[in-house]
Parts: structure tokens; sequence; C-alpha cells
């Protein structure tokens, strides 16, 4: 009996040993301790969402419906706005000439649709004849409407959506049918990445944008790369791809353009980067502190990193990496995760610029919802799931 | 009418009968318990099983800066194995379990595993247990896991039903300095001490 008794006792102390201890960044107590309960203001907890825009005062998202609110903190409840009749399933938005613009899915949930409207509910059809296809993608820059059909050609309206032109200097953009494509504005020059290939100039009257980077031309490399964001402050463009490499390039409608930079280190395991974005954070100590962000892609892991200072003059500098808690101790606003996006798949950032270097900064999910976080004064990891 | 007499005589009787059974059995009880006295050996064993509340009280870090632990009130269960030294002396294991949830509803889970020591201060029926139990505790939350200290001082109060089965309850303090050495992915500022208790009630089965 005392034998029995004894291999118990034996057995379930070995238990505990059994377990591997996964650490969590911050500690198990500590997290717990600066916990706060996540609110929701009224999207979907699931919904997926790829574009914000900020107009007359009022943010926008297209989240299968369409919700907007008062921008720059003005308001915390979202409030859904009514979609096309007989439409439905919104997935991209655009804002140009301060017109909203939309795709919206008929009720078979099949095509896609242009419509246009003020963000009152409602909505005008555009007409879209001349787009050979059925529309696929869309992106609104610098006024301009962008779209492609499921053929891969792009069409391009720069005329607020009233005619579109198929701009034959770059269609096809892509060998498939439903490629992904991105498209950005600064400088004085467009950008156009499709997947593969790089060009710049304007619309209609592209050339191919073609850097090196390893002794290779861009359009030699095997991964695709993904969105495209142009930092106005730094004229520097930044692009990452599949593998979780961040590229930028300063001057990139100079001469200079062909000189990107590679990051160095990859995300962790490797997990494709998607959304970019460059926020500029005022420090305690009265100077900026600049942080790129950039969230993992669908296909790949999950999860949010960000570069420090990132720089082209070395490799190093551009190096995306998993936020940490020690950058939270220049802070002056010490307030530390209230929850993660760690199992979030970001499409793209948002940034609503209040002025003086306040900002939300808005994560737009695929399938995990849209998350703010709120800068008050210094690099605060809050994210709240809206 | 005559076998409905007879059947009621008969149900009566038998009832009667059983019933002088049932309360003199319970007499004989009672007397045992009168009668019964305490004594435990060397080698004398016991079982116990616990049940109960856990409540959360607060964290505190390394510079003595106090906080919430943001945590429901939870549920708490042990099992515990204690054999007797002496006649007030017993010393065992005791293997645990306890949930409670953050404001985010994320279940923060521990499994203590500790070895106990308990005195035993005895007015019959009553006993009164203090126990101090010492070792690892393992906390969950998430995919996040962690191996800590724990301590688990604690007291009871047990009511003897007869010389093997006891009841009561027990209020256990839970210690858990949750250290970092700063060497792994947490810095070691964020080690925090946990502070504990739970409310449980009891069954002590000795054999």
């Amino acid at each position: 009996m005392d034998k029995k008794i004894l291999s118990l006792v034996l057995v379930l102390i070995t238990i505990p040993l059994l377990f591997s201890c996964n650490e969590s960044e911050i500690g198990i107590f500590y997290g717990l301790r600066h916990e706060k309960k996540v609110k929701n203001y009224a999207l979907p907890d699931h919904c997926s969402s790829e574009t914000m825009i900020k107009t007359d005062g009022y943010l926008y998202v297209a989240a299968s419906s369409i919700y907007k609110k008062r921008a720059e903190g003005g308001e915390l409840d979202w409030h859904k706005i009514k979609s096309p009749e007989d439409y439905h399933n919104v997935t991209e938005m655009g804002l140009a000439n301060g017109t909203i613009f939309i795709l919206a899915y008929d009720e078979d949930d099949a095509v896609p649709y242009l419509f246009s409207g003020s963000g009152d509910g409602s909505w005008e059809k555009k007409d879209t004849s001349t787009i050979e296809k059925t529309i696929s993608r869309m992106r609104v820059v610098n006024d301009v409407i962008f779209i492609t059909d499921r053929s891969g050609n792009l069409y391009y309206s720069d005329d607020y959506g009233d005619s579109f032109t198929k701009d034959d200097s770059r269609s096809p953009l892509f060998s498939t049918s439903t490629g992904n494509f991105d498209i950005t504005y600064g400088g004085g020059s467009y950008y156009l990445n499709a997947q593969y290939d790089l060009y710049r100039g304007a619309p209609g009257g592209w050339t191919e944008f073609s850097p090196t980077h390893d002794g290779k031309k861009w359009k030699d490399k095997e991964d695709v790369f993904n969105r495209l964001y142009y930092d106005e402050d730094d004229d520097r463009l930044y692009t990452a791809d599949n593998s979780g490499y961040i590229y930028a390039v300063d001057s990139p409608s100079g001469a200079s353009g062909s000189s990107w930079v590679k990051s160095d280190s990859h995300a962790s395991s490797g997990m494709g980067l998607q959304g970019l974005a460059v926020l500029r954070i005022p420090t305690s100590a009265g100077s900026e502190h600049k942080m790129l962000v950039a969230g993992s892609g669908i296909n790949a892991g999950r999860g949010y990193f960000e570069v420090h200072n990132p720089r082209t003059s070395n490799r190093d500098y551009l190096d995306p990496k998993r936020p940490r808690h020690s950058v939270e101790i220049l802070s002056n606003y010490y307030d530390y995760m209230s929850f993660d996006i760690s199992k979030a798949a970001i499409n793209s950032f948002f940034v609503d610029d209040y002025g003086d270097g306040n900002f939300d900064l808005y994560a737009l999910t695929f399938g995990y919802g849209v998350w703010k976080n709120t800068n008050k004064g210094g690099y605060v990891r809050g994210w709240n799931q809206e | 009418m005559k076998h409905l007499n007879k059947k009621l005589i008969l149900l009566l009787t038998l009832f009667v009968f059983i019933s002088g059974s049932i309360f003199a059995a319970s007499d004989d009880e009672d007397d045992d318990r009168d009668t019964y006295v305490e004594s435990f050996t060397m080698g004398d064993q016991m079982f116990f099983i616990n049940g109960g509340v856990f409540i959360p009280l607060f964290f505190f870090d390394r510079s003595y800066d106090f906080g919430k632990t943001n945590l429901t009130l939870g549920g708490t269960g042990s099992l515990c194995w204690q054999v007797f030294l002496s006649n007030h002396i017993s010393v065992g294991a005791e293997l645990g379990g306890m949930f409670a949830l953050s404001p985010n509803k994320r279940v923060l889970y521990m499994i203590p595993l500790t070895a106990k020591a308990t005195y035993w201060i005895r007015f019959y029926p009553f006993e009164i247990p203090i126990s101090l139990g010492l070792g690892g505790n393992l906390s969950i939350l998430e995919e996040a896991a962690h191996i800590d200290f724990i301590a688990k001082p604690s007291i009871g109060f047990f009511w003897n039903f007869n010389e093997e089965w006891a009841f009561g309850a027990n209020a256990t303090y839970w210690f858990v300095p949750q250290i970092y050495s700063g060497s792994g992915m947490v810095e070691s500022g964020h080690s925090m001490f946990g502070n504990f208790m739970d409310v449980t009630l009891s069954v002590l089965f000795r054999f």
C-alpha cells in the first residue's frame, strides 16, 4: 500500500515537469495585472476589412457593411450606414475628390459593382461598361480610381468615376486572372506594384521601375510583394514581401530610385508582411521617434511587427521585430498592452492623425475585426477591438 | 377485508421492526461517538477531497507596488494524501487546481503540487488542522505557462462523523512568487508576487 502511494506521489510530482513552459512575452501575472477589458464598439468581431478613409471629420470603414464614426477620437461607437439597395458585402472603399467610392456585391455575391456616395447612405451606381470583364479590385489614390478586372487588365478614372480608361501601358498586369495589386503616390509620381513587377509614372504612362537587390532584378524575384507605402517626410517608398522582408528606397521618383535596400532579417517565422504605415511619436524628451509598423499577411502567420527608426543606410535598420515592452519605458505614458492582436492577419493600417503627434492607429484585419491603438503621447500597446 | 387487515398488520409490524433497528443503530453510533477518542499513530493515513471558491487577492512587484489581479472569483479543488507521524502531526502531498477569468474572459489555471505538513489541534468531536504546503505551481494562461514556487498555509475546521469520516472547511492562502530572471523573453522587472486564497469544503477519509 505504501509503495503504491509513494508511486502515486512520484507520478504527481512529475506531471508539471511534463508541461513545456511557453513564455508569455510579458509575464503571466504581470499581463493579468495590466489587462483591461476590451470594449467592443459595434464592429463585428470577425469581420474582414481592407480599407478605411477619413473625410469631412468622419472615419468610414468597409467591413462587409459600411460603418462610420467621428474622427480624431470624437466618438467611440461605429454606426452602420445603408449599403446600396440590393447590394451588399462592401469589400473595398476609397476617396476621390471628397466622394466615397465602394465596391459592393450583387445579391448572388458573385459580381462587384462600383458605387459613389457622400456617406449619408445614398449611393449612385457608376457606369463601368468600358471595363471588359468583371471587376476584381479597386484602389483610389490621389483622386484617381484604379480598377482591375478578372482578366488582369488595369483601368483608371481621373474624372471621379464618370468614365474609365483601359491602361494599355500596363494591361494585363498579371498572368493570373485575380492578382493583387497596390498603388501609392508620392513625390510627384505614382508607384504600381503588380506582385512581381513594380512600375512608376502616371496612369496611362507607366515605366518599369526595375530596382535590383541581391544582384537580381526585381522581376526575377520569385516571391510576391504586397502593399506599398510612401513616407512623405522622408521621401521614402516601402514595400514588403511574402517572406517577411521589408524593402525601402529613398527618393523613389529620382535617379536613385533603383537603390533599394532589403532588410537583413525577415519577420519571425518568415511571416509574410502586408500592411505598412509609418508613425511619428513624440517622446518625453521632446524629440520624435519614428516607427514603421507592419502587419503579417493572410497566408502566413499572424501578428504585428515594428521597425524603430527605419533607415536605408544599413540593412539591419529595416529588420521587422515583434514589439518589445522595453520601448514603453521611454514613454511618459506607461500603459502596457491591454490585449494583443497577435492572432490577426493585418491587411492594412490606417492612421487617424489628430496633429501634435497624437493619432489613432487602426489595424484592419482578415477575419479578426478592426483594432485601434491609441497613442496618448507615447508608445502604447493598448490595442482595442473596435 | 380480512386479507387487507392482515396485510396492514404485517406492514405495520415490519415498519416498527425496521424503525426500531434504525434508531437502535443510531443510538449505537451516538454511543460510539460519545466514547470515541481520536488517537493516531505513525503510519495511519488519510485522504482529503476539497472543493470551493478561489479568491484572487492582489499582486505586488519587487518594489512592493501593490495592484489588483483583475481576476474574477474562481473555482478550486484538490486531492490530498497524508500520513500521521504522531497523534498531532501528519505529512503528505497535495495536488490542486484552480481557474479564474481575466477581464477579457481569458482563463488562468494554476496547478499547485505541494508537500504538506499539518499539526492537528483536537477537541472531540472537532479538529483544527493547521498546515503548510510548499512546492511547485504551474500557471497557464492561454498558450503561456510558467512553473513557480508556491507556499500554501492553511487552517481548517473538521467535525468527525465517525472514526473514518470527517467533514469540514479550510481557508488556504496561496503565495506564488512569479520570478523572471530576464534571461528569457520576459524582463526581470515583470516579476510579480501573486497572493490568493481559497475557501473550501472538505471530506476526509482515514484508513
